[in-house]
């Protein structure tokens, strides 16, 4: 089901490589379900275990922080999973790579909504 | 048996330690049985700035108790009296009485017709009859007029809502038609048998002195009130006031003549009030402290005094007081107050145990709450807390308003004076950081290999404790009870702050 979801999803922003079967075969998985895992556990850390344990950081410049480096973990590693698939790096590698790291920033902020009633120092944090 | 117990603070003084009391009961000093306490502020000096703040100060405190107090049960379902402001501190008119004549909202009593001198007073149609004739008030008061040099020494010219200017022999006069005063007679329908009477008053000065026997004798004279639990504050004198430097009839006060008027007072007192009374406290102080010449009116503002604070502590052992040892018929318990060791400057280290912890550990409550608030608050603004029951009222609400200025004006205004008066009573550091705001003792820093294992009363401690409390309290406390939720969140995160000072100093540390 996920690679279904993962994808219709990064072929309808990225566009689908025709011509290297890989992405939709292994890559496209292996990179969605991983990134999932990641946003939750980051956001989990943020709300959860720091927002609730001390005042310490919790404010809207180390949210933006958490979700910037959210990202950018999202993008090294769809960039990596897929170099280490293929053995080539195109430009369609770094588009697909940008889109995770997009992707993840849309999903850190879906899960901080949910998530921030939770939290005890960051449950005013983005808003 | 649950009980109100009515205060008279009664002139300049009276008013002061009302102050002090309100200062004591708004850091949550525990009133064993007590329903209502209705402070009646007696001054007919309408204009004294010592009053109007005092008056403040107790509408700030009924505002805020009204919005944010909350009663907590215990497990029979009866009221448990606990936290900041949890005494009923209120208002005659607080009291539902069938039949009497509707009162105004206030702390004050006011006298009609004071607006005038006291011959007119006594004489307004001056049409004198029988024996009293001008010549006979001459002979009992002096009648300088005002284009008399002089003039300081009137007393038949003296402006009466003006106060008395240290004249008691007025001033009993006037205290003669209390009994008139609707607010009186309010008093007297509304006081129930098992109810208390406490009364306030200085014995050096014009106003006080004077009502304080006047109010004695109305009292004994009720058939309603005769049997009423009584007790009385005298204060002595405890200042000096610098010598008159303008000519004018604003009185002519001297200190120089307090002690003849305290020794007068209470040879009257001794023969006249002894038995009438269950309860009499004196307090008093070597005069250090010389305060400015102000006979009434707004410039009288006299800053607070240990003395007035002690006098509080007065009204607190009244109230509290089981009945069995007020009963003794026909018999006065008189009451001194003495601390650990004299010195200029007093903190928590001189006083005994009752008073350390009736009386100073909920002090050392409020006024971390105090620091919190006042200090604290403004560098948290980015704090959930804040943006939760701050950020949009502050400024704009006017129960916050009143609870800053409350915090910030009256109370803090209180330990201010109290530090900068002699003697001194200094507590706090006021401008210290928290883990050295408590005199005597400071909240060590334990660092391990140089690294801070506990910072103490640090920043990040206040903020965590503020985090965490709010977090719970919104669980039980809905967002319409905002206000509620703000006092518990003072209350309870002072005692976190107590907890880790652990107790108050002693002289033993």
């Amino acid at each position: 089901m996920f690679l279904t979801i993962f994808s219709n999803l990064y072929q309808l922003i990225s566009g689908s490589h025709q011509s290297v079967p890989d992405y939709v075969d292994e890559v496209y998985d292996n990179v969605g379900v991983p990134t999932l895992i990641i946003v939750a556990i980051t956001v989990a850390i943020f709300y959860l275990l720091l927002g609730r344990w001390k005042p310490i950081f919790f404010k809207t410049g180390h949210w933006i922080f958490t979700l910037l480096l959210t990202a950018i973990i999202a993008f090294a590693f769809a960039f990596t999973t897929a170099f280490k698939t293929i053995g080539e790096a195109d430009s369609y590698m770094f588009r697909f790579s940008l889109v995770n790291g997009i992707f993840s920033s849309i999903l850190f902020f879906i899960l901080s909504v949910i998530l921030k009633r939770l939290s005890i120092f960051a449950k005013r944090t983005p808003y | 048996m649950i009980r109100n117990t009515f205060i008279f603070g009664i002139g300049g003084t009276g008013a002061r330690v009302v102050r002090s009391l309100t200062m004591l009961l708004a850091a949550g000093t525990k009133l064993n049985n007590t329903d209502k306490v209705i402070p009646v502020i007696i001054d007919v000096d309408a204009k004294n700035a010592d009053t109007t703040r005092t008056l403040k100060a107790l509408e700030a405190y009924k505002a805020i108790r009204k919005k944010a107090y909350i009663a907590q049960k215990n497990t029979n379902g009866a009221d448990i009296a606990t936290g900041f402001f949890n005494t009923n501190l209120n208002t005659l008119s607080s009291l539902q009485i069938e039949g009497a004549e509707k009162i105004d909202d206030s702390f004050q009593l006011k006298f009609d017709n004071l607006e005038t001198s006291f011959i007119k007073y006594i004489d307004p149609k001056e049409e004198l009859v029988n024996d009293v004739t001008m010549d006979f008030l001459r002979a009992l008061y002096d009648d300088t007029p005002s284009s008399h040099a002089g003039f300081e020494n009137t007393e038949l010219n003296l402006r009466l809502d003006e106060g008395f200017k240290g004249n008691p022999n007025i001033g009993c006069v006037v205290f003669n038609s209390l009994s008139n005063l609707k607010e009186y007679q309010f008093v007297a329908k509304s006081i129930n048998s098992d109810d208390r009477i406490f009364i306030v008053s200085s014995i050096f000065g014009g106003t006080g002195s004077s009502g304080f026997p006047q109010l004695i004798k109305l009292i004994k004279g009720d058939d309603r009130l005769r049997n009423i639990k009584l007790g009385a504050l005298t204060v002595m004198p405890y200042y000096k006031i610098a010598d008159k430097t303008k000519a004018g009839g604003d009185g002519n006060i001297k200190s120089g003549s307090f002690d003849a008027k305290t020794e007068a007072a209470l040879t009257y007192y001794s023969k006249h009030l002894a038995g009438k009374l269950n309860a009499l406290y004196h307090v008093w102080d070597n005069p250090i402290k010389q305060y400015d010449y102000n006979a009434g009116g707004d410039a009288q503002l006299d800053p607070a005094h240990l003395v007035e604070m002690i006098g509080a502590t007065a009204v607190i052992d009244f109230i509290n007081k089981p009945d069995e040892m007020l009963n003794q018929n026909s018999t006065t318990k008189y009451f001194d107050y003495g601390i650990i060791q004299e010195s200029a400057s007093i903190d928590f280290r001189h006083f005994y145990e009752w008073s350390s912890k009736q009386i100073m550990e909920p002090l050392a409550l409020f006024s971390y709450a105090m620091k919190i608030y006042l200090d604290y608050f403004p560098k948290f603004k980015d704090m959930a807390f804040y943006k939760d029951l701050l950020a949009d009222k502050i400024h704009s609400d006017i129960f916050y308003q009143t609870l800053s200025t409350f915090l910030g004006t009256h109370f803090k205004g209180w330990l201010k004076e109290l530090a900068d008066n002699e003697r001194k009573f200094e507590p706090f550091q006021l401008n210290e950081e928290l883990n050295s705001f408590i005199t005597g003792k400071i909240i060590p820093i334990k660092k391990v290999l140089g690294i801070t294992t506990n910072a103490g009363l640090s920043e990040l401690f206040i903020k965590e404790k503020l985090g965490k409390i709010e977090d719970e309290l919104k669980k039980s406390i809905p967002d319409p009870e905002k206000e509620k939720r703000l006092l518990q969140l003072l209350n309870q995160t002072a005692q976190e702050c107590y907890k880790v000072l652990d107790s108050l100093p002693t002289m033993t540390e």
